[in-house]
């Protein structure tokens, strides 16, 4: 009886012990989710866009007076060579792709990607 | 206001200039125009979208005995445009309608041009065609083609150049058609682009573009 009440404790403990161990692991991995979300949001300080069609230094003035618009962005750089437009944000604002897409687009210019 | 100033001081002091962008990236401002000897050809647009801009033209004959010119109002619109890594293409279209004094009496007319340009940051192609119609009949054409090059690139922000070999034919109703070929320097710096060249036959011609 006593050995019987005994090994069950023992599997309680046991049952207890993983469970814990599992929470622990997922406050690990919840820790770990918010260190790459505070590093993403760091590389959000600016953010390089590739556009397609941008030949023209006279045409890309558009691109830049269109981020400068925003007050989401502290400046925007176009590179013609590489065909990039390399915007850098104010302190914890950004833009997301959308609205990335939309400035490029309606600068008359094809949004490739950014990164 | 500062915009307001602007426009007045290029309908004041500047007799033409150049036409080359019927439509700009959305919300902006273009003063453009050609302006030669024989016939000067200014423009306002304001960009809705990329792809459309409102117009206001003037048309005018410089040396004529009488005051000779057409003013119009356009929709001027980007009927394609092809992006891509190596090189930017477009075809316009501007339709308008006004009044033109283009020949012996003054009376309504229409305005049609058609645009086809090419370029990368080396090479530069355009090929257009305007017309004024009044009634039955042309008031006035114009056909241009154009090659440029690039002798050298820079970023951005620098100081840009290019070479441009400009044909035109012109003819204005009842007269002779005009053939002209002129070697053309173009400058642009920022959003500040003029042409300034003379043809073979001696006329100077002046081209001038900005947009705000």
């Amino acid at each position: 009886m006593y050995k019987n009440i005994f090994m069950l404790c023992i599997c309680c403990f046991t049952l207890f012990a993983q469970g814990k161990t599992h929470d622990h692991s997922k406050m690990n991995h919840d820790h770990k989710d918010s260190v790459a979300k505070i590093k993403k949001q760091e590389k959000k300080d600016k953010v390089l866009i590739e556009v397609k069609g941008m030949v023209c230094a006279f045409c890309a003035q558009g691109i830049e007076k269109k981020f400068g618009k925003r007050k989401e962005v502290k400046s925007a750089k176009v590179n013609l060579d590489k065909m990039e437009v390399l915007v850098k944000f104010k302190k914890g604002q950004s833009l997301n792709e959308k609205q990335i897409k939309k400035i490029i687009v309606d600068a008359g210019f094809s949004y490739v990607g950014s990164k | 206001m500062k915009s307001t100033c602007l426009v007045l001081i290029y309908f004041c002091f500047v007799p033409s200039l150049s036409f080359a962008h019927p439509v700009s990236f959305e919300g902006s401002t273009g003063l453009m125009g050609y302006h030669s000897d024989f016939f000067s050809h200014n423009q306002v647009n304001y960009s809705f979208k990329y792809w459309f801009a409102g117009g206001v033209h003037h048309l005018r004959k410089p040396n004529a005995d009488k005051e000779t010119s057409a003013s119009l109002l356009t929709l001027n619109f980007l009927l394609k445009r092809w992006n891509t890594k190596k090189f930017q293409a477009n075809i316009y279209g501007v339709f308008g309608a006004g009044e033109s004094s283009l020949t012996a009496e003054s009376k309504g007319a229409g305005f049609a041009l058609m645009q086809f340009d090419i370029e990368d940051r080396k090479l530069y192609f355009l090929a257009k065609h305007a017309r004024v119609i009044s009634k039955d009949q042309t008031d006035f054409y114009q056909t241009t083609l154009r090659f440029g090059v690039a002798p050298y690139q820079d970023e951005y922000s620098g100081f840009h150049s290019w070479i441009i070999l400009d044909l035109q034919q012109v003819k204005f109703f009842g007269e002779k058609v005009i053939n002209d070929i002129t070697p053309m320097l173009r400058f642009f710096y920022r959003n500040l682009l003029f042409e300034i060249g003379q043809s073979f036959d001696g006329v100077t011609k002046f081209n001038y573009i900005t947009h705000f």
